[in-house]
């Protein structure tokens, strides 16, 4: 207690270096803190779960002229061969999900409620529930699934459904989904673990899955877990299954020289398997524990730098409590405590740091994070986080205060500091923090020069000004001529520059299909996007036409336009030579009427690829309404609300969602811009505490100097040249980091740039803006310190020697 | 007590030697007041942090209690040095962060004493010097001459057989000075041996005999 209370005191004297001490560390436990959550969340998945080895989901792939593909999902009639022809399987547990318009709950008798829009219902078979360990509140995995209409709930659902029913009243309750009565004979808790298996409502497989013989369609919809009897099972079920399915697709598989395939997802390790939904890069997750290690380190340096440039000051305490008996090991208790208690405090402060974090930054982290408890896991983390902190930080300056000599210390008059070594050391921590500090800023500036290429690039189409609207479909009517009508009424407005119907060209809304051209020597295929639009679309958008004429709506039947990569393929030279060529797609000929310049269909990842567009007056085909505004950004508004009055009168029922499409490019780079927000994020904290750790050294340097300093002034020096003395010897530091942070950089940022097919250059030039934006935060941070020093009174600084 | 022989220190400047203590033969007995004096750079301080252990000579025999101090482990030469010898600074050398008790209580911290044996230690003490109504103040907030009563005080904490005095009265007034010279020769008088460092010859009268010192030997 009592020795607390002198550490309090001493830390109350020294208060600018125990703050700085305490944010400095707050703001790297908060970062590990953080970063642990995360990185312990994510590799908790399916953790525990019975027979794990056992388990796979099945996925299916296909080679394609020898590119591999893999696609988390199976087709329909999987589910049912696996379970009827191969023996080495012990459960099949499909997840085929299905979505319902209307849920009605028969609370009682005469009284319905209906449910919208739920997710996460799920057809399968009995064996699911003996794949997955529920535990049952009402009905058992046994007596369940009998008859076809029967459906399984989760609590959470069922407290959803039959908010006042505990789980044994449900059973036999009614659920009406569409047009269909369920029954309910289960409830099952739902799963508390993190997992990968989320549904919650269950029913069995509909007869029409049951009896699917489409062996050609695969979606994400439908998946499929199994259990081998055996881990060498895991060769022959794939035989089997590859065996099966290049049967039933020979033909169509041999006409585009396909080869189709499936393979096993081990349950273990799912949670980081590629190309699997929901899954996460393990990468990301490394390089997070990246940041957080460094950041720590970071924290860790500036502590030892401040502590140890402390030592000459403290070295006079120590010197007398060793004539006092004190020994080495007292005195490292004492440095061990001392940081006990701020790291204990830097702990304290960094609890409200992540609240604000995960309230600013909630994107950031897994959607379901709060919902994991991991009070235990993260205080044994902490725990040991600030043990090691401890030690870590207090072994060397404990080590270097040991070395002072006794007699060094007696002899010298207050206020004279000693003089010990490791300056050379400290300069060595502060060119490391630096360095990577610098790597930081210079990752920020250039992911965001690469982000703002993305959006400012031309795509070969103009993007302002405009917004687009999903048209929503209406069941009811027989022929829906609802876009072409909407699209009839914007068109008398003046705030609206042209109406459009189609799929928006940069957007993963697209029919793929194959092209092919017939030429002497055979037949050339390649595989293009094909986009719908009607006939105002080129002209909205402003694509450049090389060669040809626009659609028009009769071309519906026999035009494409197709863009300068498409022809390319095709082995055409000139734009103008493609015109009036035939190519197949989707078994019919279609003569090329235009030919336009490339434009970007998918993100700026990708290079050009051949793209295709086709008119349709079919409703299926056009989706979406682009809307051009007016030049006047001002009528803006108008032209919404009148989009928005038109949009009542003909979808009364539906809400209407527009979008900038500016606004879904920035979605598209969505990935890009967190990497690079936690990368600025990053840069922040690692300049924050490199300047951190710079205030303490350089009050410490100028406190050493203030004798210097003085004489100088008497000798006729001028404040400017003082404050350069006394920056010049960190700015130095700081330049001589600059120097070999940029090549690292350079580096690292040239391999995140492999990922782009469009990409800035690099130049020298780009690497100065962030080196002159450290040198100018690391003056600011100095400044202050130096010119204080510069405009002192020497009288003062002289007068008591 | 202590027996010094052929103690030689020195440093090497420049590829040469110079000296600081050379050939020096002394011996303290036990009960004696024993004053140094020399002019500045003579070594006399030098010679009193050999004599503490503070500083190691680099040649010769030092004998305390009747052992070779030289031959010991460094461990428990500090113990040996730490229970049976007391410090008295010129500058006094008190903690800045701790208050006139905790000073005081210090040395029995690391000599593993009991909190209630260190409390009444340290009410003795306070009462002995008539600092009680100072207990909680800080060295700051004290004069010269009260400092180095807190400082005499401290060093007398652990009941030492030994009590070495680097200029005690330097930074003293007279009048205070004297204060201090008799509460040194009470001291000697209940059977504490003393070895002090002084300038001034009035103070070194107190002690029983005067060792004189110039250019690092006894004269």
């Amino acid at each position: 207690m009592k020795r607390i209370n002198l550490i309090f005191r001493r830390l109350w004297q020294n208060r600018l270096f125990t703050i700085l001490n305490i944010l400095g560390l707050a703001i790297g436990i908060s970062a590990c803190w953080i970063i642990f959550r995360i990185v312990n969340y994510e590799y908790s998945f399916d953790k525990g779960h019975p027979d794990k080895e056992m388990i796979f989901k099945v996925y299916s792939t296909s080679i394609d002229e020898g590119r591999s593909n893999m696609f988390d999902g199976v087709r329909v009639p999987v589910a049912r061969y696996v379970k009827e022809n191969i023996a080495d399987v012990e459960l099949v547990a499909p997840s085929y999900t299905y979505y319902f318009n209307k849920i009605k709950v028969l609370e009682r008798p005469g009284k319905e409620k209906e449910v919208t829009n739920r997710e996460q219902i799920i057809g399968t078979y009995k064996d699911y529930f003996s794949l997955v360990p529920y535990t049952w509140l009402a009905g058992n995995k046994e007596s369940v699934f009998v008859n076809p209409h029967e459906v399984v709930l989760t609590e959470s659902r069922a407290k959803v459904y039959f908010p006042d029913l505990n789980p044994r009243d449900i059973i036999g309750k009614t659920v009406r989904y569409d047009t269909v009565s369920y029954s309910v004979t289960g409830v099952i808790k739902d799963l508390e673990k993190t997992t990968s298996f989320t549904a919650k409502e269950f029913m069995p497989l509909s007869s029409e899955d049951q009896r699917s013989d489409n062996w050609g369609m695969v979606t994400s919809n439908h998946k499929l877990f199994v259990k081998l009897n055996n881990k060498k099972a895991e060769r022959t079920f794939i035989t089997l299954l590859d065996k099966k399915i290049n049967e039933m697709n020979a033909e169509m598989n041999s006409t585009y020289n396909i080869k189709q395939g499936f393979g096993l997802a081990p349950l273990d390790g799912l949670h980081f398997q590629r190309g699997i939904h929901g899954s996460v890069e393990k990468n990301i997750l490394y390089g997070l524990i990246g940041i957080g290690f460094f950041l720590l380190v970071l924290a860790c340096i500036n502590y030892v730098n401040l502590t140890t440039a402390q030592v000459p000051i403290r070295a006079k305490e120590i010197g007398i409590r060793k004539t006092l008996g004190e020994q080495p090991r007292n005195v490292l208790i004492s440095f061990l405590t001392e940081t006990l208690t701020i790291s204990c405090t830097a702990l304290l402060v960094s609890w409200p740091l992540i609240k604000v974090f995960e309230n600013l930054f909630s994107s950031y982290l897994p959607e379901d994070i709060n919902k994991y408890s991991d009070a235990l896991p993260v205080a044994v983390f902490l725990i040991l986080l600030v043990v090691t902190l401890t030690l870590a930080t207090s072994i060397y300056p404990a080590f270097l205060i040991n070395k002072v000599q006794i007699a060094d210390v007696i002899k010298m008059k207050s206020g004279a500091r000693l003089k010990l070594g490791s300056i050379p050391l400290r300069k060595v921590l502060i060119v490391f923090q630096f360095v990577i500090a610098q790597i930081f800023v210079i990752s920020t500036v250039l992911m965001g020069f690469q982000i703002r290429y993305m959006l400012k690039k031309d795509l070969g189409f103009n993007h302002n000004g405009i917004i687009t609207v999903d048209l929503p479909f209406l069941p009811e009517k027989k022929i829906d001529n609802s876009p072409a009508l909407l699209k009839e009424s914007l068109n008398k407005y003046k705030e609206i520059q042209s109406v459009a119907l189609g799929h928006m060209p940069m957007s993963s809304e697209y029919f793929g299909n194959t092209l092919t051209m017939s030429t002497d020597t055979g037949s050339i295929n390649i595989q293009t996007a094909v986009k719908f639009a009607d006939d105002k679309y080129l002209d909205l958008y402003n694509f450049k036409l090389l060669a040809g004429r626009n659609l028009v709506l009769t071309d519906s039947a026999s035009g494409i336009i197709v863009t300068k990569t498409a022809i390319e393929s095709f082995g055409i030279k000139h734009p103008k030579e493609a015109i009036g060529q035939t190519l197949t797609i989707m078994e019919k000929p279609r003569t090329i009427v235009g030919v336009i310049s490339d434009f970007n269909n998918t993100t700026l990842h990708h290079g050009f690829e051949p793209l295709s567009i086709l008119t349709s007056n079919q409703r299926n085909d056009l989706r979406v309404i682009n809307i051009k505004l007016s030049r006047n950004t001002a009528e803006w508004t108008d032209a919404i609300s009148n989009l928005e009055s038109e949009w009542k009168k003909i979808y009364p029922k539906n809400v209407m969602e527009y979008k900038f499409f500016d606004d879904q490019m920035k979605e598209f780079y969505e990935s890009d811009y967190r990497l690079s927000n936690i990368i600025n994020l990053s840069s922040g904290i690692t300049i924050l505490l490199s300047c951190l750790g710079l205030i303490g050294l350089v009050t410490i340097s100028i406190n050493q100097r203030t004798k210097e300093v003085g004489i100088r002034k008497v000798l006729g020096s001028s404040v400017s040249k003082i404050v350069k003395l006394l920056s010049f010897e960190y700015l130095k530091l700081v330049t001589i980091s600059i120097l070999i942070a940029t090549p690292i950089a350079w580096w690292a940022i040239n391999e995140w740039l492999v990922n782009f097919a469009f990409k800035i250059e690099l130049s020298w030039w780009i690497f100065t803006i962030p080196a002159v934006a450290t040198l100018l935060i690391a003056f600011a941070t100095m400044f202050y310190h130096s010119l204080r020093a510069a405009t002192a009174n020497p009288v003062d600084s002289l007068r008591d020697e | 007590m202590i027996k010094l022989e052929h103690i030689f220190k020195w440093y090497n400047v420049g590829g040469a030697r110079s000296f600081v203590l050379k050939d020096i033969n002394v011996e303290i007995a036990e009960g004696d007041f024993v004053s140094i004096m020399g002019p500045s750079g003579s070594g006399k301080s030098t010679l009193l942090n050999v004599i503490g252990m503070l500083d190691e000579p680099d040649e010769g025999n030092y004998f305390f209690l009747d052992e070779n101090i030289l031959k010991m482990k460094s461990k428990k030469r500090s113990q040996l040095f730490q229970s049976h010898i007391g410090y008295v600074f010129q500058a006094y050398h008190l903690i800045d962060e701790l208050t006139v008790y905790e000073n005081i209580e210090t040395p029995l911290i690391y000599k593993k004493f009991s909190s209630s044996e260190r409390k009444s230690i340290v009410s003795d003490l306070l009462d002995r010097f008539n600092i009680v109504g100072k207990k909680d103040l800080f060295p700051s907030q004290l004069s010269g001459g009260q400092q180095q009563v807190v400082g005499i005080a401290r060093a007398l904490a652990g009941s030492p057989k030994l009590l070495l005095a680097d200029e005690p009265t330097g930074n003293l007034n007279s009048k205070q000075g004297e204060e201090i010279m008799e509460l040194f020769k009470q001291l000697n008088q209940d059977g504490v041996t003393i070895i002090q460092v002084t300038h001034s010859g009035k103070n070194a009268e107190y002690g029983h005999r005067i060792l004189n010192m110039l250019d690092g030997q006894v004269k």
